[in-house]
Formats: C-alpha cells, sequence, structure tokens
C-alpha cells in the first residue's frame, strides 16, 4: 500500500509523542535554563546603573530583583562568574554593561580570597562564554527560551523516575534573570568546601599584584564617578580562618586600601549568614545580604550627594 | 555548521525554500547551490573560502587545460597534484612532519621547524581531506579520458562544494555527480520518504548513540593510567567501535538523505561493516567511498592483485598505511592502517575465512574474529598516543581483571540496541516482511515517529561529528 503522506503523518504522529513525553519524563531543563542563563548574563545589554563582579560567592549570594526593591531607580545586574578573577578581562567587561544614561552609577566587587589569587586570572568561564561559536549563542539566546521543555534526559533519570529513586543528596539551582542563582543544598554541609579551597590555597594564595590591579581599576572608576564599593561575601567561620591562614587574606588591610583608592567597603556581620557548603549562601542569606548590600549602597548615594 | 544544530534546521529550509523558487532553471540552481554551500562551507571560517576556490580553480582550469593541449595532459595532471597533495601537505601535515624532522635532527629552540610554522598553517580546514580527494579523482579522470570535463564553472563549483557531503563525505565522484547536477531530477514522493528515513536514522545514529557513548570513551582514553582489566578494555573498544561507526555513518545518512531530498543520489558509504567475516568483505562495506577511492585511484595504479605476491603485499601495505595517513598526522593511525594492512596479508596468506563459511555457526565466529581484529586497530586510532594504545592492548590480552564493561547502563542499551540492529541485518529478516501490506506501512510511520521523540529526548551532548578532523 502506498501511503501518500507519510512524512506530514509521521511528523504529527512524532509531535504528538513528543509533547506528550514532555510532560511526564524527568528532563535536564535546569541545564538548558543554565545555558541560557550564562549567555544571557554575558551577553546583556548596556543598561544597567549598578553591577556586581565577583566570582560564584556572588552570583549565588546577591540577588538584583532584591537589591532593585531597596535601590528603586537602579538597575542592577550580577554579573559575576564562576571562579571569577577581579582583573581587567572583567572590569573592562562590566564597565561595557552600565547605561550611558546620565545618572549614578555603581559597581560592586565581591572581593573573595578566591578572586586574587593566581587561580582565577584566567576567568576562564566568562571567556567561554564570551568565546562561543555565534550559532551557539543565538541557540542559546532565542531558541532554548522556546525549546527548553523538551531538554534531553538520560537514560539513568529515566531508570530513576521509573523506579521512584529519590536522590539522597542533592543541589538547588534556579537561575534567576540579572544574573542570580538561587542556591541550596540538601542536607546543608558547612564542611564540603574545606577541603578543596585547602587544596587550591596550597598552590595560590592572595597576590599582592592582583590586589594592585585591582586598586589602580578602583580608583580610575572612581575618578570616572562611579561609585565603587566592596564586601567580603560571607562564608562560614572555618572557611573564613582557612582564608586568612592559608589563603593570605588579610580583610582589613584590604578594605582600607580599598577606601584609601576611592572605594567604598561594607563590613559585614558574617554570623548573620548561613551558607549549605560553607562557602555559598543558602536563598534566604542570599536575599538578606542584597538587602543589606542595597541599603548601605543607598546609604552611602546619600552620604555622597 | 553542523547539520545536529538548529542553525543547519533553519539554514536547510532556506534552501529548500528557494530551491523550489528557482523550480526547473538549471543555472539558478547550481548558482544557488554553490552559494548556499560556500555559506555552509564559510560558517566555520570564511577565510577557509579561499583554499576550496583556489584548489577547484586549479582543477577546474587544468582538466580543461587536459583537452585543449592533449600532448601535455601530464604537466596539467602535476599541476593539479602539487595544488591538492601541496594545500593540503600544508594544511594537515606541515605540523606532523615538522615535528618528526625536529625529533630526527634534534632541533630545537629558534632552529625549530614546529616553531617556525606559521600558526595559520596549523589549523587544519574542515573537512580538506574529502574535497581535496573528490577534486583530484576530477582531474585524474580527466586525464585517463573517463570523463569529459565542465567548462562550467558554476557547475563544477556546485559538484566540489555540494554542501551535504563537503566536509565528511561521501567521497562522491565527479563522473558520478557532475551529470546529475546537470539535470532537474524531480523527487517523488517515494524519494522524499526514502530521504526523510536517512535523516531521521542519521540523526539517531548520531545524536542518541554516539553523542552518549562519546563521554564513556572520552573518560576512559583519557586517564592518565591504564589500570582496568581486559573485559573493561575490550568493552571500551566495542563502545568506541561503535561511537565512530554511528557518528560517520550517521553523517552519511543525513548527506545521502538530504542529497534524495535535492534530487540526486549520493553512493552508499556504509554497509553495516560489523557483521563482516573477513577484513576483505570489511574493507567494502566500511567507508565505502574512501576504500572504492584508495582502491582506483592508488591500490590498483600501483599495480592491484597484478605481479609477484610480494609485490600484491607490498600495494596493500602501501594503500592501507596512506589510507591511515589520510585520516590524520599521528603515528597512531598510521598504526592503525598498517595494522589493518598486516591483518589482511595474514588473511590473504592464510585464507582462514574460507575455512569458516560452512554454516551459521561458524560464519558467526568468523564475524567476531574479524571483529577482535577491528577492535584492536581501534584502540590505535583512537588512542592519544602509541605507547597509551600499546599499554591498552597490552592489557585486552593479558585477560585479567574484574568482569566490569565499564559501559553502565545507558552503554550497555546503546551497545544491545547496534548489536540487535547489525544481528537483524545479518539475519535478513527484513527481506521476509512484506512492505506493501498496510500494517507494515503504518507501523513503518509509528516507528520512525518514536525515533525521532527518542533523538529529542535521549539526544546526548552535541558535538562535532569525528570525522570533521579528517
Amino acid at each position: 500500500m502506498k501511503i501518500y503522506h507519510n512524512i506530514p503523518i509521521t511528523l504529527i504522529i512524532a509531535t504528538i509523542l513528543v509533547v506528550t513525553l514532555s510532560f511526564f519524563l524527568p528532563t535536564q531543563q535546569q541545564k538548558q535554563l543554565a545555558e541560557i542563563f550564562w549567555t544571557e548574563k554575558t551577553f546583556a545589554p548596556a543598561k544597567f546603573d549598578l553591577i556586581l563582579i565577583g566570582d560564584s560567592r556572588t552570583y549565588r549570594g546577591v540577588s538584583p530583583y532584591e537589591m532593585e526593591k531597596k535601590l528603586t531607580d537602579m538597575k542592577v545586574l550580577n554579573f559575576a562568574y564562576s571562579n571569577g578573577g577581579l582583573n581587567p578581562t572583567i572590569f573592562e567587561a562590566a564597565e561595557k554593561k552600565l547605561s550611558k544614561e546620565d545618572r549614578q552609577k555603581v559597581i560592586i566587587l565581591g572581593v573573595t580570597a578566591n578572586c586574587i589569587t593566581g587561580y582565577t586570572q584566567n576567568n576562564e568561564q566568562f571567556t567561554i562564554e564570551k568565546n562561543r561559536p555565534r550559532e551557539e549563542i543565538i541557540e542559546r539566546r532565542y531558541l532554548n527560551p522556546l525549546l527548553y521543555r523538551f531538554a534531553p534526559t538520560t537514560i539513568d533519570l529515566v531508570k530513576d523516575w521509573v523506579t521512584n529513586k529519590k536522590p539522597q543528596n542533592y543541589y538547588s539551582s534556579i537561575y534567576n534573570n540579572k544574573g542570580w542563582v538561587e542556591s541550596d543544598k540538601y542536607p546543608a554541609d558547612t564542611t564540603e568546601a574545606i577541603e578543596s579551597y585547602k587544596k587550591d590555597f596550597t598552590s595560590f594564595k592572595v597576590e599582592e599584584r592582583y590586589i594592585e590591579t585591582m586598586l589602580n581599576q578602583v580608583n580610575t572608576w572612581s575618578e570616572k564617578g562611579i561609585l565603587v564599593v566592596g564586601f567580603r561575601p560571607p562564608v562560614s567561620q572555618p572557611m573564613r580562618e582557612l582564608e586568612d591562614s592559608m589563603g593570605l587574606y588579610n580583610e582589613a588591610e584590604i578594605s582600607a586600601r580599598f577606601e584609601a583608592a576611592g572605594g567604598h567597603w561594607i563590613e559585614l556581620n558574617m554570623s548573620e549568614y548561613k551558607t549549605y557548603d560553607g562557602s555559598h549562601l543558602g536563598k534566604e542569606s542570599a536575599l538578606k545580604l542584597s538587602s543589606v548590600l542595597a541599603e548601605q549602597v543607598r546609604k552611602i548615594l546619600d552620604r555622597i550627594n | 555548521m553542523l547539520f545536529n544544530s538548529l542553525i543547519f534546521v533553519v539554514f536547510a529550509i532556506v534552501y529548500f525554500l528557494v530551491s523550489k523558487l528557482i523550480g526547473n532553471q538549471l543555472k539558478g540552481r547550481l548558482f544557488w547551490l554553490t552559494a548556499m554551500s560556500f555559506f555552509f562551507y564559510g560558517w566555520w571560517d570564511w577565510r577557509f573560502l579561499f583554499l576550496i576556490i583556489f584548489s577547484g580553480l586549479v582543477d577546474f582550469s587544468a582538466a580543461i587545460g587536459m583537452r585543449r593541449w592533449e600532448k601535455h595532459g601530464k604537466i596539467f595532471l602535476v599541476l593539479s597534484m602539487i595544488a591538492n597533495i601541496g594545500s593540503l601537505s600544508i594544511f594537515k601535515y606541515s605540523g606532523f612532519i615538522a615535528e618528526n624532522i625536529d625529533l630526527l635532527l634534534g632541533l630545537s629552540g629558534q632552529y625549530s621547524l614546529v616553531k617556525n610554522i606559521p600558526e595559520f598553517f596549523l589549523v587544519t580546514p574542515v573537512g580538506i581531506s574529502f574535497y581535496t580527494f573528490q577534486s583530484l579523482s576530477y582531474t585524474i579522470d580527466v586525464y585517463k579520458k573517463r570523463l569529459e570535463p565542465t567548462r562550467n564553472i558554476l557547475h563544477f563549483f556546485a559538484f566540489l562544494s555540494m554542501f551535504p557531503q563537503l566536509v565528511a563525505g561521501p567521497i562522491v565522484r565527479a563522473k558520478i555527480m557532475l551529470p546529475q547536477l546537470l539535470k532537474i531530477n524531480p523527487v517523488s514522493r517515494e524519494g522524499m520518504w526514502t530521504g526523510f528515513r536517512f535523516i531521521v536514522k542519521g540523526f539517531f545514529k548520531k545524536m542518541v548513540i554516539a553523542d552518549n557513548l562519546a563521554p564513556i570513551v572520552v573518560a576512559a582514553f583519557g586517564q592518565p593510567e591504564i589500570t582496568q582489566s581486559s573485559l573493561y578494555w575490550w568493552g571500551i573498544s566495542i563502545a568506541f567501535a561503535f561511537q565512530i561507526y554511528c557518528d560517520f555513518a550517521g553523517y552519511s545518512d543525513i548527506a545521502r538523505g538530504l542529497a534524495k531530498w535535492m534530487g540526486y543520489e549520493f553512493p552508499d558509504n556504509f554497509n553495516h561493516p560489523y557483521i563482516s567475516t573477513s577484513l576483505r568483505e570489511f574493507w567494502t562495506r566500511w567507508h565505502i567511498t574512501l576504500s572504492t577511492w584508495f582502491r582506483d585511484y592508488v591500490y590498483i595504479p600501483l599495480g592491484g592483485n597484478k605481479g609477484s605476491k610480494f609485490r600484491q603485499h607490498l600495494n596493500l601495505w602501501v594503500t592501507m598505511i596512506l589510507s591511515g595517513f589520510w585520516h590524520g598526522a599521528e603515528w597512531t593511525y598510521i598504526v592503525w592502517g598498517a595494522l589493518h594492512a598486516f591483518f589482511q596479508s595474514f588473511e590473504r596468506v592464510t585464507n582462514w575465512p574460507s575455512y569458516l563459511l560452512k554454516n551459521k555457526f561458524l560464519q558467526a565466529i568468523s564475524c567476531l574474529f574479524v571483529m577482535a581484529q577491528v577492535l584492536v586497530a581501534w584502540v590505535f586510532f583512537r588512542a592519544e598516543s602509541i605507547l597509551q594504545a600499546w599499554e591498552i592492548v597490552k592489557t585486552m590480552f593479558a585477560f585479567t581483571g574484574s568482569l566490569q564493561l565499564g559501559w553502565g547502563l545507558s552503554g550497555t542499551i546503546l551497545i544491545s540496541i547496534m548489536i540487535l540492529n547489525e544481528t537483524i541485518v545479518a539475519s535478513r529478516i527484513k527481506e521476509k516482511i512484506k512492505w506493501e501490506k498496510p500494517i507494515w506501512a503504518w507501523s513503518e510511520m509509528i516507528f520512525y515517529a518514536m525515533v525521532i521523540a527518542t533523538i529529542i529526548f535521549f539526544r546526548g551532548e552535541g558535538s562535532e561529528f569525528i570525522y570533521f578532523q579528517f
């Protein structure tokens, strides 16, 4: 028997199957949402008044939406990356995201020990995102938002779903617009990150040359009229001690020099925040930190104006 | 631009829509095909378009020169060979050659040849080996008077740069493709359906099988030390065998399907190679367009099966080693080619397959023996270095360690699907089915719809086709 519409009939059956399965199958939507998130962040337009830069502690720890609640006249972007070093690569990119409109501009630096060691100076994640092939960028920005429901799954995921197996430990990451990853881990383990940081600090320490580069930029931006704010993202007490001892991070000295270079340093009471792995803030603490940062920025702005 | 990208889907839709508008105007169709093929190729790196245009212009002119000044035909052939093999040598082999000269003469520092090669020459243009061989076959065939040269430059470039097979084959020879390009071939509904099935099968092989096996293989070969059991490495070798097969055959299937939709026929490039019962048969089923190219333009001109036994073996070894070198500028590929030559020489001398063709069971044994040889050779093809390959092969034949295959659940399912598929082909069940019955027609449509859903939900991490690097 010849069927003259094989292709349309097959495509119709396939569409019904795919749409139906998209409601049931456990897929890796998160992965696709993450891809969209990073591409959108990297290629965000130049329309922001306040930009945050730093590493994962900053992009997991500060919500632009929460800040905008307090800074109602400002558009905020969290422009931090995994292992994001504070160096000219990111300074230049961040400055380009500032709006051209004649309003007060603010740049906030999440100054972790990691950001001013040799380990992060390549800004690897940012560079990868920036240099993605254009077709991938087009796919991620314009097609994935439409198609993420049809994200792929894996045989193992399906097996767990069929056998109703729930993961014992898992991370929750929600990729918000404007660069914040709302994160948590179940169950929380505040010692988890210590070992990997110990390993990193064996080879990499805070170095004067990277502090110097950062302070030069603080100075340059301040002279341009940009308000530059620094803070040390909150971590657990053991992590803080590790960074100070093994990582050679001296907050008192850095904050003093930061202010001498024309910036403003925000002191935070670390015990008020909770991390889920010793290094990164959970959702509630991130919202609190965002709110505190916004209030402090507001105060500084009121003071200087 | 990868077939397995959404950008390509947009590209293909634009191509077919405009082709429909152009209709039966031959010049328009050739122009549109050439322009879109250049766009397709230039998407990777527009600078390499100059290379394909240069080698195309040389071959187009050389072929016309051969006819116009027949007495001096050889000069034009040499010119064409210099241009093609020259550009291949510069862009694909200069690094390898310089590295080995450095090593041989102990050159280093400012005298090192590798360090003095311009950086641009160290970037291998995508698919250079494919279009160079295609172009070479054109001038050789014109020289040998098997083919009349075309005088229409659009016609020539439409053949040379045809996007479905430009970067990873099949290597379609001029005498097959040039006549097809001069005709408007209406595509029947059956042709569309056949093309559709090719494309769906191709995407399944590439995106579901090859891309999901890739992480298993990458993780195994990426280890600094070879510590696992014999069975583990046999398992990894099997995983790679199916990964490379599905990756490459998948590309060929998509290319053939697209060609069908365009009204053209590409030759078959893979015919279930892993059911072969001899190495000789394997090479009639694996990368058919390349092996026939080497047969016709290297093996036979060297003397082929004529001359003394020693000479025949020598011809075989030269052809296989060149075939290995064609794949890449690494010693591992050369050893892969040499191993296949060795296995084939052994097969010719002992004629062992003839003893194993008596019944199905012995045929299955024969098939397993061929597969074992192919697997050992694949280790050299995939390994990061000869040393790593040697360590793996030693482990494979030590027959020690645990009984873990290293596939995990997903690898086991994917490889089982492929083994089942090859077994069905070998048992010829499909030939016994009466496809004209409505039940089968509907079953086939439902089957392909399920395959599409599988591609969408079980696609692996998107990656380039392995053969792009060749």
